[in-house]
C-alpha cells in the first residue's frame, strides 16, 4: 500500500515473476525503457499491451507573466508525453468505484443539501474498499454462510457481521465504533484470534490461517452480496446489538491484529484435530462470554465512549469527516485531535487509528455555515503549512 | 510502434529470442498491474513513475444545459514523467 517500488525492486519482481535472474531481468528492463524513450525521442508512439500508450503531444507556444515582475515571457512551443493506460487495466484499477455513475443533480437542490447528496455514495464507498483494504475482516467473511446474512440474531453475530455494522453506520449514527476503554482486558489472548468465529460454523480451523491471506476475486464478490444482506438486515432490527457487537470484534481483531500476530500464525499452523475439540469448546465459552457483553453494553452504551475510525487507503480524513460530520471540511478537526499521531494530513499512513472528537467539542455543526467556513478556513492554514 | 515491434527492437538489441523478450514483458506489464491496483508507485530514473491516483467526486456542470453532474469519484492510473526524459522530449 502507497509503497514506492524503486528500480532495483522492480527488477527483482520480474525476475521473480519470471523465475530468471537478476541480470536478466536488469539488462531486458533497461532496455525496455531506453527503447521506449529512444522511439518517443524519434517522434514514434509506444503501445505496449496490458499497460497502455505513450505518445507525443504538442504544446502551442504561449505567453507568460510573471506574477512578482510583470514580466512578459513566451514558453516556446514543445512536445509533451502523455500515458493513456490500457482500457482494460484502467477498469480494473477502478474496480473499487466501478458501480458509480454519473448522476445529474437536480435544479432544486440546494448546496445545503449538497453536503447530504454527497455523503450518499460515499457511505457506498466504504462498502468496497474495505474489502479491498482490510484483509483482516474479509478473509473470515468469505466463509460466511450466506443463512447467516438471513438470520443474523444479535448475540452471536461475529466478526464477519462487523461489515454490515460498518455500512450501516454512516447513514446512522455517528458514532457507533465505540470502543470503551476496559473492554480489550478481559478477553485471553489466543481466544481472540478464534472467537469471532460464529458458533455454529464447521470449521474454525481454516480461518487463522486464511487471515493473512488475500482474498480471490470471486471471494470479494461474494463477500459484497453477504454484506449487502447483512447490511439490509441490519437495516431491519438489529442496530443496537449490530454496533456492539462491531465494537467487540473490531477490538478482537485489533488485537489479533498488533498483539498476538504471530500467536495467531503459529495457532494457524499447529490447528490440528486434537487442538480442535479444545478450541471448539472454547470458542463456545468465549463467543457466550461475548454475547453477554454485547447485550450488557447494548442495554447502557458507555459514557465515556470514544470514537475512532481507521485510516486506508480509501478512508482518509476527508472521507472520515463526512462519515462522522456529515461535511468533509471538518477533517481539519480530527487532524487537530490526532496531531500528535498525524504527521503530514496529506498522507496519513494507512492502518493509523484516530480518534474522532465529538461534534461538539469544536462546535461541528455541518447545518451551520459559520462552522464550515471556519473549518474552511482553518484547512487553508494547514495546507499553506503542508504544501 | 505496438507491442509486437517493441519486443523485436529489445530482441534484436538484447539477443536474446521473442519468447523470452515476450514474457519479459508481460512478466513486467503484470507486476506494474498487481502493484498499482495495490496503489503502490513504481518508479523507473530516467523514464518516469507510474503512480495510481484518487480522484475526488466533484460537480461539474455541463456548459450547454446548465445541468450540474455529480461524477463519481475514480481510481487512475498516471505516469509521470522523469525530467531527464521531459527535456529530451522538448
Amino acid at each position: 500500500m502507497n509503497a514506492k517500488i524503486t528500480f532495483p525492486d522492480l527488477v527483482d519482481l520480474v525476475a521473480e515473476s519470471t523465475r530468471s535472474n537478476r541480470r536478466v531481468s536488469e539488462l531486458f528492463l533497461k532496455e525496455l525503457f531506453a527503447t521506449i524513450s529512444q522511439a518517443l525521442i524519434d517522434g514514434d508512439n509506444v503501445t505496449v499491451k496490458g499497460l497502455g500508450t505513450f505518445r507525443l503531444a504538442r504544446v502551442a507556444a504561449r505567453d507568460i507573466v510573471s506574477v512578482n515582475t510583470g514580466e512578459r515571457t513566451q514558453v516556446p512551443s514543445h512536445n509533451k508525453l502523455v500515458f493513456e493506460p490500457d482500457k482494460k487495466l484502467a477498469a480494473e484499477l477502478n474496480q473499487p468505484f466501478a458501480q458509480f455513475e454519473t448522476i445529474e443533480l437536480d435544479d432544486d437542490i440546494t448546496d445545503e443539501m449538497l453536503g447530504a447528496e454527497e455523503q450518499q455514495p460515499q457511505a457506498d464507498v466504504l462498502t468496497e474498499p474495505e474489502e479491498n483494504a482490510e484483509t483482516d475482516v474479509e478473509a473470515p467473511a468469505v466463509d460466511l454462510p450466506s443463512a447467516e446474512a438471513a438470520v443474523a440474531p444479535p448475540p452471536f453475530r461475529p466478526a464477519p457481521v462487523m461489515m454490515s455494522a460498518q455500512h450501516a453506520e454512516p447513514e446512522h449514527e455517528p458514532e457507533p465504533v465505540v470502543v470503551p476503554e476496559p473492554e480489550p482486558e478481559p478477553e485471553p489472548e489466543p481466544d481472540p484470534v478464534v472467537e469471532p468465529e460464529p458458533e455454529p460454523e464447521p470449521e474454525p480451523e481454516p480461518e487463522p490461517i486464511m487471515v493473512q491471506e488475500p482474498e480471490s476475486a470471486p471471494a470479494q464478490a461474494d463477500v459484497y452480496e453477504t454484506a449487502q444482506n447483512l447490511r439490509r438486515a441490519t437495516f431491519k432490527g438489529f442496530l443496537m446489538g449490530a454496533a456492539s457487537m462491531l465494537v467487540l470484534s473490531l477490538l478482537v481483531w485489533w488485537l489479533a491484529g498488533t498483539r498476538s500476530g504471530q500467536n495467531s500464525d503459529a495457532l494457524a499452523a499447529g490447528a490440528d484435530t486434537v487442538a480442535q475439540q479444545q478450541e471448539e469448546v472454547d470458542l463456545t465459552a468465549a463467543s457466550l462470554e461475548t454475547s453477554e457483553k454485547a447485550e450488557a453494553q447494548a442495554a447502557t452504551p458507555a459514557p465515556v465512549a470514544q470514537v475512532t475510525d481507521t485510516v486506508s487507503p480509501t478512508n482518509y480524513l476527508t472521507k472520515m469527516a463526512v462519515k462522522h460530520y456529515g461535511r468533509q471540511e471538518f477533517w481539519v478537526y480530527i487532524y487537530e485531535e490526532n496531531k500528535d499521531r498525524i504527521d503530514n494530513p496529506n498522507a496519513v499512513p494507512p492502518g493509523t487509528v484516530l480518534v474522532i472528537p465529538p461534534a461538539g467539542k469544536y462546535g461541528i455543526d455541518a447545518t451551520d455555515k459559520q462552522s464550515v467556513d471556519q473549518a474552511k478556513k482553518k484547512s487553508f492554514e494547514l495546507f499553506s503549512r503542508f504544501n | 510502434m505496438d507491442n509486437k515491434e517493441l519486443v523485436n527492437r529489445i530482441s534484436s538489441k538484447l539477443g536474446r529470442n521473442k519468447t523470452d523478450v515476450k514474457k519479459l514483458l508481460d512478466a513486467f506489464v503484470a507486476v506494474v498491474r498487481t502493484r498499482s491496483s495495490e496503489l503502490d508507485s513504481i518508479a523507473v530514473p530516467g523514464f518516469g513513475t507510474f503512480e495510481t491516483r484518487k480522484r475526488a467526486e466533484r460537480i461539474t456542470v455541463m456548459p450547454g444545459t446548465g445541468k450540474r453532474l455529480l461524477v463519481p469519484p475514480r481510481v487512475v492510473l498516471s505516469f509521470k514523467v522523469s525530467n531527464v526524459l521531459k527535456n529530451k522530449l522538448k
